[in-house]
């Protein structure tokens, strides 16, 4: 037997936890020290960091452009996603499997090779705007998480609770949009969320797609830390992981904890 | 409410697989017809192509002498029971049960009345605010009836509803569903494969094999006269002995004459119930004689496998003493208690 | 009719795919067929290095995040209900915090005026700093600590699948704890084992944050090599190569992964 309460197990667990814990604490702290470089343990005690996060013009634009390119490329993930899962999982459609592997093409592909390769295709050779490309890559990136979610409840969702709703006299839209959302409710949150959060952290895919006035959140950080060494970038960590938990708790107080180990 | 009748149905959903074949049917106003058969012989295909989940690839489904085959589910009017009840989760008893009266846009406060009625009628009053999940699987299948009898349906349908309750449930909810079915003069149309359910519950039962109805009849006319070897071996019979000469009454197997009650032209098989075979102490006419080879105990009889002449048979007696592996016995068919079968 | 629609149902999603995406690759791949860009990229030693570098610290964090990620997973599967949601959801919470954030602890922490070395200075251990940022080692540790949440999320579903009784039947027979994990746990977790594996060796393989901060320009691997290729040094073709090699290697090798699963794991699948 081994026991939840072994004694090298859980000497083992308490390393690894605090392996995975203590550094982002410590950034937290760092965020607050007053010297112009980064220190740990940190002296003083200071906000000025956090209010040089939104003197950055990059910082600001870029949060916004990533809330907008995260929101729209999650609810085109949606729109897209779920009727196709509607179809894989309520019809009889040939070669299911495949279609499956085909819809979950995009984890297949390296993120880089993704911005590449629409960089070229559609910037280059289509001339797409750069904000449509952004969008399309970060849709890319958010289609498999809907698919595999969705997929998921919809499979565990008994399919003759539709068939009752069309007996009763509901047509197939109608009981699509009052029995089955409903009850895959929690799923759609879920992917929604998942999909929104990859988005808005994603680098790679940007990466090749920005350009002067088109800068992401997470590249203009990257952009910040290659030239400068100041608690400024502690700070606007802090910033992002309260955005991380204030994401995680709607999810817990929306569908519960136990959506929130789904995902 | 309304008749119902089945006119060459065929379904294939390839070439190679037929799942029904030249189906006939017809359910008067207010029967009961259940469907018996073994699971993959097509009975829940054939239900389900009625309620209009499935379309048939050939023949016709008419109610009230309209064909109603090209009617999509939702305009059919049905009312159906499925096996796994198919409550709609996130809606409680009453809007479960109110679901099909709001899609036909019936008034608010009409919908109340009549849900509160048949609410009272299948005992859930106390259960209306309830979610399904909160129920036990009895009083699912409550709901699921109720939800069905509530639309005031042209025809009821019932998938294998007791299959997933306990036994001693399964008898009181079939005798309310046959109670309910009765009060409220339904057409309905039971699919099952347990053959006491059905019996019990049933106006008239269609025994059906590889998509094909065997035997249209009454439980009655079924259990003492099967037409075929399917239909016996289904309802019980497990004495079959192939026939090799016929005349008249007579039929020889194995070179024994056996006289039978009724003859049936080209029958190739007869047929005796275990408990329908006497011990008897002296040979005679339709006797034949045997050692037994193995018993056991049934409780309210023994179960003895006899080796004869005719083949190995299973014979029920009910006595004090049991008899030992090895003892000589004779065995006798009543000329009415043994049958002659078709293919 | 009903195949009209699942048809209707699913061709927005078969267009953007095509449109969005294998279009855009065959765009890459074609112009890379036929020329001798696959031979120059194989001829160069650099290239070599960079490939055989982004191979070995796949190998290295897959290896390390399943060593670290077991033990972890084991024991948090087997916490109350309670606890361990919590426990799932500290797990979560760096799986949805931006890479960039948590690669940046490391700088910190790495450094040359960085943390680690602060206490090895303190506690005499060494003399001057040591180098640890801008080395293979922090892109290893850095990507290690990026996708050990992730091996950890795939092995306790597989952990919760375990029949406790079979551990209880080892241990009536005389097995240690020990051998009841060796032999009777870890055997029985292959697919977890596996799926974790694939997510953080693809993962490992393709990531560009991780070694772009901790790597440093002396330490490209295939996927900063991309961005190098492309947008300093103005090599499409090449960049494109690149792309292709690393589709390439990474396909191979996971399906080798899949190949060795399936050789140690005889039993009769249920997929």
């Amino acid at each position: 037997m081994l026991k939840a309460n072994n004694k090298v197990l859980l000497t083992i667990s308490a390393v690894v936890l605090f392996f995975l814990i203590a550094p982002l604490v410590m950034v937290i702290i760092t965020a607050f020290g007053t010297d112009a470089t980064i220190a740990f343990p940190i002296h003083g005690f200071t906000f000025q960091w956090f209010s040089n996060v939104f003197a950055q013009p990059d910082f600001v634009s870029g949060f916004q452009m990533s809330l907008v390119v995260a929101l729209a490329a999650s609810v085109l993930a949606l729109v897209v996603g779920v009727p196709l899962v509607y179809a894989l999982t309520r019809y009889h459609v040939h070669h299911q499997a495949w279609f499956q592997t085909l819809f979950l093409s995009p984890t297949f592909i390296p993120e880089i090779v993704i911005g590449f390769a629409l960089y070229q295709a559609l910037v280059i050779t289509v001339r797409l705007p750069l904000l449509a490309t952004l969008l399309i890559g970060h849709f890319l990136l958010c289609l498999p998480y809907v698919v595999r979610l969705v997929t998921a409840s919809m499979v565990l969702l008994d399919a003759h609770i539709e068939e009752a709703a069309w007996v009763y006299g509901s047509s197939r839209l109608k009981a699509f949009v009052t029995v089955t959302i409903p009850n895959i409710r929690a799923s759609l949150v879920a992917a929604f969320m998942l999909c929104f959060i990859n988005s808005f952290n994603n680098i790679p895919i940007s990466l090749f797609l920005n350009g002067p006035d088109l800068s992401m959140l997470p590249t203009a950080i990257l952009n910040y830390l290659q030239n400068n060494y100041d608690p400024t970038v502690s700070a606007i960590s802090v910033l992002l992981m309260l955005f991380t938990a204030a994401m995680m708790l709607l999810v817990e107080k929306v569908l519960g904890m136990k959506a929130l180990n789904q995902m | 409410m309304a008749e119902l009748e089945i006119r060459d149905l065929e379904m294939s959903y390839d070439k190679h697989h037929q799942i029904l074949k030249d189906l006939n049917l017809q359910i008067k106003d207010g029967e009961l017809v259940s469907i018996l058969g073994p699971s993959g012989c097509g009975k829940t295909t054939t239900l389900r192509i009625i309620a209009g989940l499935l379309q048939q690839t050939g023949g016709q489904v008419l109610v009230d002498g309209t064909d109603v085959s090209k009617l999509p589910v939702h305009k059919r009017q049905f009312g159906m029971v499925f096996q796994s009840y198919a409550l709609f989760p996130h809606l409680t008893v009453f809007d479960n049960v109110a679901f099909g009266l709001k899609q036909r846009k019936v008034a608010k406060a009409e919908i109340a009345k009549q849900v509160t009625e048949i609410l009272t009628i299948t005992g859930l009053q106390d259960l209306a605010k309830r979610f399904p999940a909160a129920l036990s699987g009895g009083q699912q299948q409550r709901v699921s009836l109720a939800r069905a009898l509530v639309v005031n349906p042209r025809l009821l349908l019932l998938d294998e509803p007791l299959s997933n309750l306990d036994a001693k449930l399964r008898v009181s909810m079939r005798e309310e569903i046959r109670r309910l079915q009765q009060r409220l003069k339904m057409t309905a149309m039971f699919v099952t494969h347990d053959q006491e359910e059905c019996f019990a519950i049933s106006d008239r039962v269609a025994v059906m094999n590889q998509g094909k109805i065997e035997q249209f009849d009454t439980p009655q006319t079924i259990y003492r006269a099967p037409k075929t070897v399917f239909v016996a071996r289904f309802i019980g019979y497990e004495n079959f002995l192939p026939v090799t000469a016929e005349a008249g009454l007579t039929y020889h197997v194995n070179g024994v004459a056996l006289q039978v009650a009724a003859a049936v032209p080209q029958a190739a098989t007869l047929t005796i119930r275990p408990d329908r075979i006497a011990l008897v102490d002296a040979p005679g006419a339709n006797t034949v004689a045997g050692t037994v080879q193995s018993s056991t105990y049934l409780g309210n009889a023994y179960r003895y496998v006899v080796v004869t002449k005719l083949g190995t048979l299973k014979v029920d007696h009910v006595g004090l003493s049991r008899l030992a592996d090895g003892a000589a016995v004779q065995l006798h068919f009543p000329q009415d208690a043994l049958l002659a079968l078709q293919d | 009719m009903r195949n009209r629609s699942a048809f209707m149902l699913l061709l927005p999603g078969v267009l953007a795919i095509c449109l969005f995406l294998f279009f855009p690759l065959l765009q890459t791949i074609w112009p890379t067929l036929g020329g001798n860009g696959y031979s120059q990229f194989l001829h160069s030693g650099y290239n070599r290095t960079v490939l055989g570098r982004t191979l070995l610290i796949a190998v290295v964090t897959t290896l390390l995040a399943l060593g670290l990620g077991l033990p972890l997973a084991l024991w948090i599967a087997r916490q109350k209900a309670s606890f361990k949601s919590v426990l799932s959801v500290v797990i979560l919470f760096p799986i949805l915090t931006n890479a960039v954030v948590r690669n940046f602890t490391w700088i910190i922490i790495l450094g040359k005026d960085g943390v680690l070395n602060k206490v090895l200075l303190g506690l005499h251990l060494t003399q001057q700093p040591v180098t640890l940022l801008y080395t293979n080692a922090a892109i290893v540790i850095g990507s290690v600590y990026l996708f050990l949440p992730i091996m950890v999320t795939s092995l306790i579903g597989s952990v919760e699948e375990l029949n406790l009784e079979v551990e209880e039947a080892a241990a009536v027979l005389g097995a240690t704890p020990w051998t009841t994990f060796t032999r009777v746990i870890v055997p029985q977790l292959t697919t977890g084992i596996l799926t974790g594996s694939i997510l953080v060796f693809a993962g490992a393989m393709t990531a560009y944050t991780t070694p772009q901060l901790l790597g440093g320009n002396r330490h490209l691997v295939m996927a900063t090599l991309i961005y190098q290729q492309a947008m300093t040094l103005g090599d499409w073709n090449q960049a494109s190569v690149v792309a292709v090699v690393l589709i390439i290697m990474t396909v191979v090798v996971l399906g080798l992964m899949r190949l060795v699963t399936r050789w140690l794991d005889r039993r009769p699948s249920h997929a």
